[in-house]
């Protein structure tokens, strides 16, 4: 069973001339790590507040399903959700030092969470597991205040204190984009070790493939609020066919690329009232894209939502 | 290639509560004509200290920073001499670069104004130019900088940096604000600049394959100082130092393995010796005792390691 399900989830926020995600449908099983890719204004971090009860209160929320360890939640009040932030679902924020406050030494803040989620007898395992993810004499440390700690130890810290509650569903949003590409990966290292000790169902947010590429088993690819592009990880990152997931493969300069080769031309638009939102960037775009909204539909190994790139796919297969 | 940008055992240490930090130790690098060179390195390597001498921004407490034959706090003294005009950058932060109750037109006008050059008339025409230059839609020339997207606004910086026609840009970090695909663009736009103008730069950033698009040359900061330094695909493809092979196999391998392990944290630096011996994997006991120098390997290419030629035989991962 789905440790998360979601079906048909639409968020708006007043005044929106589109809603900030339309539509989206995910399942997520304990133990597998499902990647939300997206840009600026994807939707990918509406998308994540709604799955933690953390949306805006002027926000719009439908779905036909939205369940957490087969709970129903669609009619969850404000308290229940604060209930599941402490002891079932867990969040990981892209700044470090903006995730703790600075004006509080480490220690009193990690025990605080810790009390909060009903573990503060296990302050001696959360030191132990701090060693391991490479803390020498963490108590000493964590004496100091945020300023004080690196952005790869306050992310260690972050992570650590998200695991040890044991939730069902871990939320990072953008783990690592604030950190140097060396501590990233240490971080994503260490991010799939315990996801993987811990059984836990994780979302992971990001715009950096290379990221995607080394936690996630399944991607998903946001464009406008909308699901362009899903499938298994390999599958998405070593034959997607929609021309947006395309196109952020081909934006990532590479060590093995050919250097000076132009990157592919990809800015942004504004998205449209209607039909395809990636129309007025995409090289191959048709009438009908800006008239219709396309629905995702299987192309070679990957579900894609974009009519001509399945009739390309099967010119070329 | 005549050399434009001379740093010769440069030092820089700045005074904080928990005492002296040595930002930039005994740093050497030139940047030639039209030359693009990547300075990469991780927080706290002092890349940006470098940025920041090479703009005049701070001052070294020791060795020489010469533009053109000349020192650079020559140049700074000497206000008739130009050197501001000379050496523009480009910041990581588009939008805190730009004043926000100020209009695009104004914002790429600007320096011509500082530097009194044109009557309006020309003005207008120029910031025309430059904005076409960088790709701006001549629209949004009435637009203030939170009515732009990340992308056009770090362009507005770039005309912006382009107005005095500098013969070096310092670009710290330009791009890593940046959604992916704006980065690509940017990078695009970079490397035009480069190849239509032959404009040098000084192109810093903590990606190596994000530097490995743009340089000519590369040079590995840690700890304050060069630790490897060669062309491009020398550096990338055949890297020497321990620390650049770790920034190697960091690197985005989008279809590959999922990367390398999570290795050991260490925060400390050691004060002597190589600074990067609690994080070598490779490391013997000569490393701890005495500081490598930054040794020739080959033409152009130079490593700060006493295992340097046994690395560079057995490659990544070796």
């Amino acid at each position: 069973m789905s440790l998360l399900a979601v079906e048909d989830l639409t968020v708006t926020y007043p005044g929106g001339r589109r809603p900030a995600v339309k539509g989206v449908s995910l399942e997520i099983e304990s133990g597998r790590t499902l990647a939300v890719v997206g840009e600026s204004g994807s939707g990918k971090t509406t998308l994540a507040l709604a799955l933690a009860g953390l949306l805006d209160r002027r926000a719009r929320r439908h779905a036909s399903r939205l369940e957490i360890n087969g709970e129903d939640l669609l009619a969850a009040g404000r308290r229940r959700w604060r209930q599941l932030r402490r002891t079932d679902i867990s969040f990981i924020f892209q700044s470090p030092i903006n995730s703790w406050n600075p004006t509080r030494t480490m220690i009193a803040q990690v025990r605080d969470a810790m009390s909060a989620a009903g573990h503060a007898g296990r302050m001696p395992e959360l030191m132990d597991l701090l060693a391991r993810v490479g803390f020498e004499d963490p108590e000493r440390r964590l004496a100091d205040l945020p300023h004080q700690l690196s952005g790869g130890m306050l992310q260690r810290v972050s992570i650590a204190v998200a695991v040890i509650i044991e939730p069902a569903l871990l939320i990072a949003d953008e783990p690592t984009s604030a950190l140097d590409s060396t501590v990233q990966s240490e971080i994503l290292a260490i991010l799939g070790e315990l996801r993987s000790e811990a059984d836990l169902a994780m979302l992971i947010i990001s715009h950096d493939l290379s990221v995607v590429a080394r936690v996630a088993d399944d991607v998903m690819v946001l464009y406008g609020g909308k699901v362009v592009e899903q499938g298994a990880r390999a599958a998405v990152l070593g034959s997607a066919v929609h021309p947006y997931t395309r196109g952020l493969l081909d934006s990532v300069p590479r060590l093995d690329g050919d250097r000076k080769i132009l990157l592919p031309s990809m800015e942004p638009g504004h998205l449209p009232a209607s039909g395809c939102p990636f129309a007025p960037r995409c090289r191959l775009v048709v009438d009908d894209c800006r008239r219709v909204e396309p629905d995702l539909i299987p192309i070679n190994d990957t579900l894609a939502a974009c009519p001509p790139a399945a009739s390309s796919a099967l010119i070329t297969t | 290639m005549t050399s434009l940008l001379e740093l010769t055992g440069v030092d820089k240490t700045f005074v904080t509560d928990r005492g002296p930090v040595r930002a930039v130790r005994r740093m050497s690098m030139t940047i030639g004509e039209g030359e693009v060179v990547g300075l990469v390195g991780e927080s706290g390597s002092g890349k940006s200290t470098i940025a920041n001498l090479v703009l005049g921004l701070e001052q070294a407490d020791g060795g020489r920073i010469r533009f053109r034959g000349r020192d650079v706090g020559e140049w700074l003294d000497d206000e008739e001499a130009g050197y501001r005009q000379a050496v523009q950058a480009v910041f990581q932060h588009p939008f805190q670069a730009l004043d926000s109750r100020k209009r695009v037109g104004w914002l790429v006008a600007e320096p011509l104004v500082i530097h009194r050059r044109g009557n309006s008339r020309e003005r207008g025409e120029r910031v025309r130019e430059l904005m076409a230059d960088v790709h701006l839609d001549p629209s949004l020339v009435d637009r203030y900088p939170h009515q732009l997207s990340g992308g056009q606004a770090q362009r507005v910086n770039i005309a912006r940096a382009l107005a005095l026609e500098p013969s070096l840009l310092v670009c710290d970090e330009p791009v890593s604000a940046l959604d992916v695909s704006v980065q690509a663009q940017i990078l695009n736009l970079l490397l035009e600049i480069n190849r239509e103008r032959s404009m040098a730069m000084l192109f810093i950033s903590h990606s190596l394959p994000v530097v490995r698009h743009l340089s000519d040359r590369i040079v590995v900061m840690y700890a304050g100082t060069a630790v490897e330094e060669g062309p491009g695909g020398e550096v990338s493809d055949r890297p020497t130092h321990p620390y650049t092979q770790l920034l190697v196999s960091a690197a985005s391998v989008i279809t590959g393995d999922r990367g390398p392990g999570r290795g050991t944290m260490r925060e400390a630096i050691p004060s002597e010796g190589c600074r990067f011996v609690p994080r070598c994997p490779v490391a013997i006991d000569r490393c701890s005792a005495e500081e490598p120098s930054l040794d020739e390997l080959q033409e152009g290419h130079s490593s700060r390691c006493w295992l340097a030629s046994d690395l560079s035989r057995r490659g990544v991962g070796g």
